[in-house]
């Protein structure tokens, strides 16, 4: 009896607890709501739509009117070589954009904690960011200009310093994707960095008096001190990056591609934009963004698991 | 732990809810217009214009593509005179309109009908889409509609109405009328010429070839030829009775065949190579974008330029308006290659036109009729003299029994005859008056008026007679849509096609490996022009067409 009324003591406490925590929290709630319902309306809604995956989907008779399709649609693009074809060079170009993406703005980050004029600080901040807020119709239209064959700066500087004749840089296989990799560094890195930047105003600045007394030099004391106090930022957006790893931004390569790049620059993005919204096969454009998701997904767990491991800090 | 599992299942239940809700509201909107579709039959009776002037105009809504052409600033397609006077004569209200830009139509009309949310009334100028999209449930049928209608069934016989049929045997669209009078070809600057001594309009590759050099000697910055990829390059490619990609209806042999399949492909190609080596062909063709060549074509003096003969009134009009007064663009039949055993001036009429009117399964009947009545205005003689010469006493006016432009109020509204509305009706004349009103409109004295338009119309009936002494049907035109795998299959194959031409032009790739790479596409792809063969021969057995 005792132990039944010290129960109902305790269930009813919580709920007190509860309930003044909700009155304490409500205004933060209420700002938390907008963000919420966006994000179940924009992303926890529509995941019943991959069941048009499964579906020989028609607009017109709509996904519960459908057929059922079973699997047809993933057997169909596994067996496909052309999938195949775009699935590595994703890969490929994803890969060379974190192993070159990733520390750019890191390297940048440090760099720029390293200068001790507030005002060219803030001048190189803003001009590192201002890339990032164009859009890439704007980029990729900066990009083929700079490379032209015949107005372009980079072939004005070989022809002129070094005699090079002029390279038509973006119908040339072996360049493409580190243009790719290029432009898509120089437009983000800036931004990035803003992570690192703040990561870096939150360490302790007697670490760094401490270490100059003991004798630790600039390079000492980033890696003692900078990197291990960027760790955790480093290893959220690692696993981030790494959760994204067959998923390239359609518009970049849509506006930089030609026929001749194809073979290394089609991508999973254009691949399914051409089937899907060119040639309307939206079950299948839906089965291949379903197993995309998938992958992806399996990755952020395991990168997670592995930084846990290693690490031994890791984002859940 | 356990309240946290007992959370978790709840908030499992409360989405699950959440997504059957909001696609359940789909399915409610499906059950409203279920009512609508026991009307939406089209075989309701029908009221004549005149009887609903009475009436309070019905409201419908509508899709369009453009033809291409420039329209003003601030240009509204939903607000403007012509609209306003279609709108009038049909008793309509047109309360959304969608006319995407053109570059844009694919994208923006595919995603529009995965919505469901289609238009009462939807033009499209790809009638292989219209006809599947219509058999798969977007659009009524259009049968009785046509023969019920005064305007529409003398317009239309059984062999066209047999012709707008989807594969079940059921016509879901009304096609446009057949285009005659519009052509395209390649477009050549006769001043440049004249600058360079050549009276000769020039009809060989090989004499092309002559003057584009001698052109690019005297204006080393100008550029002979330009493309957006191998888009506006399709004319040297023909000169071969060649394409670049896809598949090909060959009517020397009466199938069709791999666009890669034969030699001729590669002497069209190593044609383009080598105008691209001795830098006669743009050096960033590959790169260009649509409005790149555009802007090309009209600042670096593009000697050679395709386009249809509508396009051209419109390029005409913007040298000239460009204050390039000395421009005098001028068609000429695609020149024959000498080793090539076809007759690539032969135009394939089409049964009926490549645009295509469809009325949605979601409109009630009074919007059908609306609808209905719209597509009579737009058939009708009427509006035939709209899209021609616009409104009289404003656009135009009648001297010596002759219609006469009326500038600049004829030039302002020049958009109106190559509307994408105006394919309803027979073209030749829009084509003609809508050339002359760009020359005509222009700063030249009347003198240079007079000898540019007789050098552009004769030049025009030389094409036209070229074209019409030997017309025959196209029998792809008219074949079933094929099954959505075969046309996976051509798009890859048009992606690889299109990739190995355009590195053989730059260099990429040796004319050699070309050769190989072409015979190895032509194998890999034989289910592909099987199973055009299928669909081209029941049209061909249907029509009676050789």
């Amino acid at each position: 009896m005792e132990k039944v009324l010290s129960n109902n003591r305790k269930q009813q406490t919580t709920v007190l607890k509860r309930r003044t925590r909700l009155k304490k929290y409500l205004p933060i709630y209420m700002l938390l709501l907008p963000s919420m319902l966006l994000l179940l309306v924009f992303h926890y809604a529509p995941i019943f739509g991959i069941v048009i995956a499964f579906k020989n989907y028609s607009p017109f008779k709509g996904i519960l009117g459908s057929d059922w399709a079973g699997i047809k649609y993933f057997a169909s693009f596994l067996s496909d070589k052309n999938f195949w074809r775009v699935m590595k060079n994703t890969l490929i170009i994803r890969l060379y954009m974190l192993t070159f993406g990733f520390p750019a703005p890191i390297i940048f980050a440090l760099l720029l904690n390293e200068i001790w004029s507030n005002k060219y600080k803030k001048i190189i901040q803003t001009v590192s960011y201002l890339p990032y807020f164009i859009s890439w119709v704007v980029a990729a239209g900066i990009v083929t200009s700079v490379l032209s064959p015949s107005s372009g700066i980079v072939n004005n500087i070989l022809e002129t310093v070094f005699k090079i004749k002029p390279i038509y840089f973006l119908v040339k296989p072996q360049y493409f994707r580190s243009i790719i990799v290029i432009s898509f560094i120089w437009k983000g890195f800036g931004m990035e960095s803003v992570y690192y930047i703040a990561s870096l105003s939150s360490i302790d600045q007697q670490l760094y008096e401490a270490s100059t007394m003991d004798g630790a030099g600039r390079l000492r004391q980033t890696w003692h001190i900078t990197l291990p106090g960027l760790r955790n930022i480093i290893i959220v957006l690692l696993v981030l990056k790494l959760g994204s790893i067959v998923t390239i931004g359609f518009e970049q390569i849509f506006l930089l591609y030609n026929p001749v790049v194809y073979d290394v620059g089609d991508v999973i993005s254009t691949y399914t934009y051409r089937l899907g919204i060119e040639k309307t096969q939206y079950s299948l454009t839906t089965a291949i963004g379903l197993s995309q998701s998938l992958v992806n997904f399996l990755l952020v767990y395991l990168s997670n698991r592995t930084s846990r491991i290693v690490a031994g800090w890791s984002i859940w | 732990m356990k309240i946290f599992t007992k959370k978790k299942i709840v908030l499992v239940v409360l989405l699950s809810i959440l997504m059957l809700l909001f696609n359940s509201c789909v399915g409610v909107r499906d059950a409203e217009h279920k009512a609508a579709e026991t009307l939406s039959d089209g075989s309701g009776e029908k009221i004549s214009p005149k009887e609903q002037i009475e009436k309070p105009p019905t409201k419908i809504t509508m899709f369009y593509q453009e033809a291409g052409q420039s329209f003003p600033k601030d240009f509204s397609h939903k607000d403007n005179w012509l609209m306003k006077a279609l709108c009038e004569m049909a008793n309509v209200e047109i309360t959304e309109l969608t006319v995407p830009a053109y570059s844009e139509t694919e994208t923006k009309f595919n995603l529009m009908m995965s919505s469901g949310n289609i238009p009462n009334l939807v033009e499209r100028a790809s009638v292989t889409q219209m006809k599947q999209y219509g058999m798969e449930g977007a659009f009524i049928p259009t049968y009785d509609i046509v023969r019920n209608s005064k305007t529409l069934s003398p317009k239309y016989d059984d062999v066209m109405l047999n012709a707008m049929k989807s594969s079940d045997d059921i016509a879901y669209i009304i096609q446009s009328l057949p285009i005659n009078g519009d052509f395209t070809t390649t477009y050549i600057r006769y001043d440049y010429l004249q600058d360079v001594g050549l009276q000769e309009i020039p009809s060989t590759l090989d004499s092309i070839l002559e003057a584009m050099r001698l052109v690019q000697k005297l204006y080393p910055d100008k550029i002979m030829l330009s493309g957006a990829e191998l888009t506006y390059t399709n004319h040297l490619f023909y000169s071969y009775d060649a394409i670049h990609s896809g598949v090909q209806y060959r009517q020397n042999e009466g199938i069709v065949k791999n666009a890669f399949d034969g030699e001729n492909i590669i002497k069209a190609v190593h044609y383009l190579k080598n105008l691209y080596s001795e830098g006669l062909l743009d050096q960033e063709f590959m790169t260009n974008s649509s409005t790149d060549y555009k802007e090309k074509r009209l600042r670096s003096g593009l000697f050679l330029t395709q386009a249809n003969r509508g396009g051209m009134t419109i390029i005409m009009q913007q040298f000239l308006n460009d204050g390039q007064l000395e421009a005098r663009l001028i068609p000429i039949p695609i020149p024959i290659a000498n080793d090539v055993d076809a007759n690539t001036h032969k135009t394939h009429p089409t049964v009926l036109g490549g645009y295509a009117f469809g009325i949605s399964k979601k409109s009630t009947s009074e919007e059908i009729e609306g609808s209905v009545r719209f597509l009579e205005v737009l058939f009708s003689e009427e509006a035939k003299e709209l899209f021609e010469y616009g409104r009289e006493g404003e656009e135009y006016e009648i001297v010596d029994g002759e219609p006469m432009p009326i500038y600049p109020a004829a030039l302002e509204n020049a958009w109106r005859s190559v509307y994408g509305l105006a394919y309803t009706t027979n073209t030749d004349n829009i084509l003609s008056y809508g050339a002359k009103q760009s020359i005509y409109s222009s700063t030249l004295v009347e003198k240079e008026k007079a000898s540019y338009w007789n050098l552009y119309n004769n030049a025009t009936i030389n094409c036209l007679e070229l074209q019409r002494k030997d017309m025959t049907y196209n029998p792809i035109t008219l074949a079933m849509p094929v099954s959505d795998d075969v046309i996976n299959r051509a798009g890859e194959m048009g992606t690889l096609q299109r990739s190995l031409v355009s590195k053989a032009i730059i260099g990429e790739i040796s004319m050699d490996e070309f050769a190989i790479q072409k015979d190895i596409v032509v194998k890999d792809y034989e289910d592909v022009v099987k199973a055009y063969n299928q669909v081209v021969e029941h049209a061909k057995d249907e029509y009676g067409l050789k």
